[in-house]
C-alpha cells in the first residue's frame, strides 16, 4: 500500500506509528519482515513483539506489545552521542545512525529507554563463520562494532512505501502516518481511541502510540 | 547480544569490567592530581596520576567498537558529556604534563616553582576535577536507568575518586618527606565520608522504588551480593578503616583494599543498572470480557444465535 508523502511537501513531517493492541495477535510477522528487509544480525531485532502473561488460571491470557524505535521528538539517544553519528533528519523526525562516524561507545544504547539500539560485536551470520548468499548481501548495510537501529525503512518511506513491518502486519494492527496532518489515518485513530505513549514521563516525546 | 521477548526488568548488558576499569583509573588518577596540587605532594604522584589517565584512556579504547575513530569523540561538546570528557582529558594531559615537565627538562622557558608552572598546574587540577565529575554526570543523564539517574551517583563517584587517590598516597608513602601521619587520617576521613555517601545513595534508590529498588535488591542478592557485600563494603571500606585507625604497620594493605573496593564499586554500579520496564498494556485496556466462565460464554453465544435468527425472520 502506497503511503501519501506528497501531502507533506512544504512542511515538516512528523512520522508516527499507531499500534492497536486490540488487534495485535503476537504473530511476530513484523519481527520477521524487519529481519528479511534489513538483514539484521543474529539475536538483534529492530522491532519485536514482547509478551506478558496476565491473570491466573483459568482466566490466564497473554498480552502483546510490539516494541520498536519510537523516533522520538526529543530522542535521548542523540545528544549523548560524542561524535554526532546519531542524528535526527532535518525534514522529519526519523532518528538514524551514520555508521561511518560511530565509534561504538554504547552510550546511545544505554540512553534509549526503549532498548531499541544495538551494537553487534561481529558480522557473523546465523550459521557461524559461513555466511549465506543473502547474509553476504544484507550485511553490507551495517558495520560490526557500530550502533544500529530501526530506520523506519526510510529507503521505502522516501519513495512512498510503508515500512516492511507495517505492510506485513496481517491484522493491520500497525498504522503509520504524518502526525502533523490532521486528516491522516493515524491522527484520526489517536483522536478517537484511548491511547498511551510508552514511558512518556521520561520526556522523550515518543511518536509511537499504543491504542488500547 | 540476544534480546528478550518477555516484559521484565532487565539489567544493561553493554558495559562491564572494561568501563569499570576506565572509571576507576580516570577517577582515581585525577583525584590524585587534585590532591597533589592541594596538598603539595612530591612530583612522583603527579606522574602516577598522568600515567593512570593514559592507562584509563587505553582501556576505554578497548571498550569502543571502532577505536580507530575515537578522534571523532570531540565533535559534540555542546550536548555530550563523553565528548566534553575527551576535551577535559586532552587539556589535562597537556597542562598537567607541562606543569611538571621542568622537573627533568631544565631547558624549558618556565621553572617548576614559577608562576607559569603553577598556573598550568592549577588549570590541570581544574581539568582533573572535571574528569572526576563528568563520568557521574554522563551516567546520571540516562533516564532509561533510574539507579544512575540521580545526583547522588556523581557525589559517590567523587567520594570514591578521593578515597582511591588517598589509597595511592598510602601506597606511595616511600616518596613522602614528612611521613604518613596526616595522610592516614585523611584516608580514614575519606573512607567514612564515602561510606556515608554510599549509604545515602542506596537508601535513596531503595525508597525511589521500581527499577531503582530492583538495582539495590540485585546488589544484595547472589551473585552480586558477594562482590558488593564482601568486596565493596567489607574489603573496600570496613577493613581499610580498621587498618588505618588501629594497625599503622598495615597501611599498604589498607591502600590495596581501598583500591580494590573502589574498582568493585564501579563494577557493581554498572552491572545492576536496571532499565525502566516496557509500558506493557496498563491503563485503559479492558480485559474483563476475558474473565468469562464457560456458562457465560454459552449464554452469550445463545443470545447471539437468537439475535441472528431474529434478524433473518
Amino acid at each position: 500500500m502506497a503511503l501519501s508523502v506528497n501531502s507533506a511537501e512544504g512542511r515538516k513531517v512528523k512520522w508516527g506509528v499507531a499500534v492497536d493492541l486490540k488487534r495485535c495477535v503476537g504473530c511476530q510477522s513484523c519481527t520477521m519482515a524487519c529481519k528479511a528487509e534489513n538483514g539484521t544480525p543474529p539475536g538483534i531485532f529492530w522491532t519485536r513483539v514482547i509478551e506478558k502473561e496476565e491473570g491466573v488460571y483459568p482466566f490466564a491470557y497473554t498480552v502483546f506489545m510490539p516494541m520498536r524505535c519510537n523516533h522520538c521528538s526529543e530522542p535521548p539517544c542523540v545528544p549523548v552521542c560524542p561524535t554526532g553519528a546519531s542524528y535526527q533528519r532535518a525534514h522529519d523526525n526519523v532518528v538514524l545512525v551514520d555508521q561511518d562516524q560511530c565509534v561504538g561507545c554504547h552510550a546511545c544504547v544505554v540512553a534509549c529507554p526503549y532498548e531499541a539500539r544495538f551494537v553487534p560485536d561481529n558480522a557473523r551470520g546465523y550459521y557461524g563463520r559461513h555466511t549465506t548468499a543473502y547474509e553476504e548481501v544484507a550485511y553490507k548495510k551495517w558495520q560490526a562494532g557500530t550502533a544500529q537501529k530501526c530506520t523506519l525503512c526510510v529507503h521505502r518511506l522516501d519513495v512512498g512505501l510503508q515500512p516492511a513491518c507495517i505492510e506485513t502486519c496481517p491484522t493491520r494492527a500497525l498504522v503509520i502516518g504524518d502526525l502533523n496532518d490532521a486528516g491522516s489515518e493515524i491522527s484520526k485513530l489517536i483522536r478517537q481511541r484511548p491511547r498511551f505513549q510508552p514511558r512518556a514521563e521520561l520526556g522523550a516525546e515518543p511518536n509511537v502510540f499504543y491504542l488500547t | 547480544m540476544a534480546q528478550g521477548f518477555n516484559a521484565e526488568l532487565k539489567c544493561q548488558q553493554e558495559w562491564g569490567w572494561l568501563l569499570s576499569i576506565w572509571l576507576f583509573l580516570s577517577g582515581t588518577g585525577c583525584g590524585l592530581f587534585v590532591l597533589f596540587k592541594i596538598l603539595d605532594l612530591p612530583i612522583f604522584f603527579a606522574l602516577l596520576a598522568l600515567g593512570s589517565i593514559v592507562l584509563g584512556g587505553a582501556v576505554l579504547l578497548l571498550e569502543l567498537g571502532s577505536p580507530t575513530r575515537a578522534w571523532r569523540g570531540v565533535s559534540r561538546v555542546r550536548t555530550s558529556w563523553l565528548s566534553r570528557g575527551v576535551v577535559f582529558v586532552c587539556f589535562f594531559m597537556v597542562t598537567g604534563f607541562l606543569s611538571v615537565a621542568p622537573a627533568w627538562a631544565a631547558w624549558l622557558p618556565w621553572e617548576g616553582s614559577g608562576l607559569g608552572a603553577e598556573a598550568l598546574g592549577w588549570i590541570a587540577a581544574l581539568c582533573a576535577l572535571m574528569i572526576v565529575l563528568y563520568p557521574g554526570f554522563f551516567l546520571a543523564k540516562n533516564r532509561s536507568i533510574p539507579f544512575w539517574n540521580t545526583t547522588w551517583l556523581p557525589a559517590v563517584l567523587v567520594g570514591y575518586a578521593a578515597t582511591g587517590a588517598s589509597a595511592l598516597i598510602l601506597l606511595g608513602s616511600g616518596y613522602l618527606r614528612d611521613g604518613l601521619h596526616p595522610f592516614d587520617s585523611l584516608a580514614a576521613v575519606l573512607i567514612v565520608v564515602t561510606g556515608i555517601l554510599l549509604g545515602v545513595y542506596l537508601l535513596a534508590m531503595h525508597r525511589a522504588g521500581g527499577p531503582a529498588r530492583e538495582s539495590v535488591r540485585l546488589l544484595n542478592t547472589a551473585p552480586m551480593s558477594w562482590t558488593f557485600g564482601f568486596g565493596v563494603i567489607l574489603v573496600g571500606l570496613l577493613l581499610p578503616l580498621v587498618l588505618v585507625l588501629w594497625v599503622p604497620s598495615a597501611l599498604v594493605l589498607a591502600g590495596l583494599c581501598m583500591l580494590a573496593g573502589s574498582l568493585l564499586f564501579r563494577y557493581c554500579v554498572l552491572k545492576v543498572g536496571v532499565y525502566v520496564p516496557p509500558a506493557l498494556v496498563q491503563a485503559g485496556m479492558d480485559f474483563s470480557r476475558l474473565n468469562r466462565t464457560g456458562t457465560d460464554l454459552e449464554r452469550e453465544y445463545a443470545g447471539m444465535a437468537a439475535h441472528r435468527a431474529g434478524g433473518r425472520g
